[in-house]
């Protein structure tokens, strides 16, 4: 089965043989046209009447039993006959093999009467309603099977429509998925229709192949394997649709990107900070020039203006310092001395300077003169007033003559022979001269001191903003080379960015393209999710019926085979995933390798082809070509037993001496049709055969 | 007065000895720190100058342990500075015929009361400023 492009496949139809919920499946006719002993076979078997599951048909060896059952198997699997029911070998040779098989089935009288065509027709009742299966071959003129022109046809309903093939489906490959569906896959066909002569072969080399394909075919694991296998296909394409959108490269280059971005996003990083610091330090610089502008105007050459005053004002303050020093030490002391004192010492120096320079007669005689001269004065005095200041100035004249008692003693005799005017003329003049000095001194040294001090004040402003300068410009080569590098950084980030987004452009583009696909691819890559996960979920699901049909197969057959044979050497029978069988006796010994007789083989074998069915569904039709071969009665029995136990149909294909006599009495009350196959030999041929009503006259078997 | 001295001659004086107490000596020492004057005699003259407004005598020297000031440096070099310095004291003494050990004694006496006054002068009146110390002192003599 395909998928078409955009669409995901249903969930499988329920698998025919995996339960009985279906209902039963009955071979209603056979129709044959060429195929091996039978030129033309219509044969039309009965309803179904579950007390009555049995068809007989009987024939002699070589009159077309196993050509009958082959029919049925090879119209319903074709060469899947080959392939998974008779052989499990798909080699060339196989394929030639079925070549060989079905030009060797091709009745030869046609053949070489010119026909070309051989055909089987089966027609089925389901509880779907009807369904008939016709498979043809065709052949060249030579006989040579043209094996592209086989053709397979799936007829359904009352009026047996041709299913229709879904489109873009190859017919053939449909049907033969819809017989495996609605009637049973071709890995369950050996354990339906079978060759009693053959069946111990199922014990051999097959049989794990076998067991496998019963245990797949009940479970439909071929046609879930297949949806399984479909849907990872599907995936796939889709996948391989979204590579270029979600491919390894896409993943590279989306990582790429991202690294790149992220490089871009930390330089980005790096210049907005770099950036940030640039500002900073070219809005400090700034600052630092504007101060130091302003304070270059006034600063050096005032400053040493300013110290040159200083040195200056201070030189001044020393000669102020000495001055008062000398004024201290000359003027003041003696100005301390005070008034009174200074006074006393000059009166006293006077008298005793007077004393020594003067005598009475020099006195009298210049009296005289004095008196002659004031008289001569004009305008005259009164002679009354006249006399009166002659006889005054006579009586002090007289009392400035008279010694005084001091003058005698002379205390200040060390200063005999010096002279004392200048002396008194010093401590006279004493208080002018201090107040001139004090006030000249000690006002200049206040104008000195206060220079000084404006000075010290204005020189250590200047010395501040010199220092001031001197730190803003050591602060500003600082902030320059701080500057200088970090736009040195910012060139180099610009550079970098400028490469990144160079690089990165381009690269966008393709992941902006990418994802636009991606978004269009979406619907396909989730439809793609969806059904690998639908697949992963089939294969749990098989997985699990597996193990739970093994199981059950597992105690179906021992217990089938308990039934069937009378030695009970087998104790248990497992079924292993496999296909494998591990067989154990009552005390649990492994006896797979048991040297067992042709006839315990042969119902272990039968064992299994039963147990296989019945886990199928009871209701499944079985055919058996001679089924009782060289079993012992008891064996028979068993078998027989069986066989009419079954509530689905059973076809037995007997000869003479197989199901006769009391075998035959003993499912007689279950055989609903009996037919017999009449062959005319050829004269240098197959011969040919054809189906009649009723059963041998008399059967051997006793 | 002690007659057995020879008289007092003025020439004596320029190479005589002059010092005071102790504790005078080193007021005058920090007087002269303080007022930034070059010699010893400085505040010593300034001392003896303001005790002789005193018309009171002064008491005798505690002690004679300050150094010595030479008279030519307490008095000065010139002979009519000496006359004048000798003539206040003999003048203030009221004696006459002094002799040279009474002139050295009264000199310690006025020195020591002196230099007292001036500390005074400057560390209670003048507030250690040397300004109102020098304007105070001025004062004083304008009065």
């Amino acid at each position: 089965m395909l998928l078409g492009e955009d669409s995901v496949p249903a969930t499988a139809a329920p698998v025919a043989g995996a339960t009985d919920s279906r209902g039963p499946v009955l071979l209603r006719s056979i129709t044959a046209r060429n195929w091996a002993v039978y030129r033309r076979l219509a044969l039309e078997l009965p309803a179904h009447d579950p007390d009555r599951p049995i068809v007989l048909i009987g024939g002699r060896n070589g009159s077309g039993k196993t050509s009958l059952l082959s029919a049925i198997v090879f119209a319903l699997f074709g060469r899947l006959a080959i392939r998974d029911i008779f052989t499990q070998d798909r080699t060339l040779a196989q394929r030639f093999a079925y070549r060989q098989t079905i030009e060797a089935v091709f009745h030869r009288p046609a053949r070489d009467g010119g026909e070309t065509v051989m055909s089987l027709t089966l027609r089925f009742d389901t509880t779907d309603g009807p369904l008939e299966v016709e498979r043809r071959w065709y052949f060249g003129d030579d006989g040579k099977f043209v094996e592209d022109d086989e053709e397979i046809m799936l007829r359904i309903g009352d009026d047996m429509d041709l299913l229709s093939v879904p489109p873009d489906t190859v017919p053939s490959t449909y049907y033969q998925e819809e017989i495996a569906r609605r009637l049973f896959p071709p890995g369950l066909a050996p354990f339906l229709f079978f060759d009693g002569e053959q069946v111990d072969r199922l014990g051999g080399r097959h049989l794990t192949d076998q067991l496998r394909a019963g245990v797949d075919g009940l479970i439909g694991a071929p046609y879930l394997r297949q949806v399984i296998a479909d849907l990872r296909d599907y995936a796939r394409d889709r996948g391989r649709e979204a590579n270029p959108v979600r491919g390894e490269s896409s993943d590279a280059v989306e990582a790429e990107t991202a690294a790149l971005e992220r490089r871009e996003s930390e330089v980005g990083g790096v210049l907005t900070a770099v950036e940030s610091a640039v500002t900073q330090l070219r809005a400090r610089r700034d600052l630092i020039i504007a101060e130091l502008g302003r304070l270059t105007g006034d600063t050096f050459a005032n400053l040493q203006d300013l110290l040159e005053q200083q040195r200056r004002t201070e030189a001044e303050e020393a000669r102020a310092r000495v001055a008062l020093a000398g004024f201290a030490a000359e003027e003041l002391p003696l100005h301390l001395v005070g008034r009174h004192l200074r006074a006393r010492l000059s009166l006293r120096l006077g008298e005793e300077e007077r004393a020594r320079t003067t005598s009475a007669a020099d006195s009298d005689s210049g009296l005289e003169r004095f008196l002659d001269a004031f008289a001569a004065e004009v305008p005259a005095l009164t002679a009354e007033v006249h006399d009166l200041v002659v006889a005054r100035v006579r009586s002090a004249w007289s009392r400035w003559l008279t010694p005084d008692p001091l003058a005698g003693e002379m205390r200040h005799h060390y200063l005999e022979g010096r002279p004392r005017t200048a002396l008194r003329l010093r401590l006279d003049e004493a208080d002018r001269r201090v107040r001139e000095r004090a006030s000249q001194v000690l006002e200049e040294l206040a104008r000195c001191e206060r220079a000084r001090a404006d000075l010290s004040r204005r020189i250590a402003e200047q010395r501040g903003s010199s220092e001031r300068r001197e730190l803003l410009q050591i602060e500003l080569q600082s902030v320059s080379e701080a500057l200088e590098a970090e736009e040195r950084v910012r060139r180099d980030v610009d550079r970098e960015l400028e490469h990144l987004r160079r690089v990165l452009g381009p690269k966008r583009e393709a992941i902006r393209d990418q994802r636009e696909r991606l978004a269009s691819a979406l619907p396909s890559l989730g439809r793609a999710d969806r059904a690998t996960e639908l697949a992963t979920g089939l294969e749990r699901a098989l997985q699990l019926a597996a193990d739970e049909y093994t199981q059950h197969l597992s105690a179906t057959v021992t217990r089938t085979y308990r039934q069937l044979a009378h030695k009970n050497l087998i104790h248990q029978i497992e079924v292993l995933h496999d296909g494998g069988l591990r067989v154990a006796d009552r005390g649990g010994r492994r006896i797979e390798n048991l040297d067992a007789s042709a006839g315990e083989r042969h119902v272990f074998a039968i064992s299994l082809l039963a147990a296989v069915a019945e886990v199928g569904g009871m209701s499944l039709p079985v055919i058996m070509d001679t089924p009782l071969g060289r079993l012992d009665r008891e064996h028979r029995e068993n078998i027989l037993a069986y066989c009419a136990a079954r509530r689905g149909q059973t076809l037995l294909l007997s000869h003479a001496e197989e199901v006769g006599g009391r075998y035959l009495e003993q499912i007689d009350a279950r055989i609903a049709a009996r037919f017999l196959i009449e062959h005319e030999p050829g004269i240098d041929g197959p011969g040919e055969s054809r189906l009649i009503e009723g059963y041998f006259a008399r059967a051997g078997a006793s | 007065m002690n007659r057995a001295e020879p008289a007092l001659q003025l020439v004596d004086l320029l190479r005589t000895d002059f010092r005071t107490s102790a504790a005078a000596e080193a007021l005058g020492v920090e007087l002269q720190a303080i007022l930034c004057l070059p010699y010893r005699y400085h505040p010593a003259r300034l001392a003896i100058g303001l005790s002789l407004r005193d018309p009171a005598p002064p008491p005798p020297a505690s002690d004679l342990l300050g150094k010595v000031i030479k008279g030519e440096a307490l008095f000065g070099h010139e002979e009519h500075d000496l006359a004048m310095w000798l003539g206040l004291l003999v003048e203030h003494s009221g004696k006459s015929g002094v002799s040279r050990r009474f002139i050295q004694d009264e000199v310690a006496a006025h020195w020591e009361r002196g230099m007292h006054r001036l500390w005074q002068q400057w560390t209670n009146d003048a507030k250690s400023d040397l300004h109102t110390f020098y304007s105070l002192l001025t004062q004083s003599v304008a009065e």
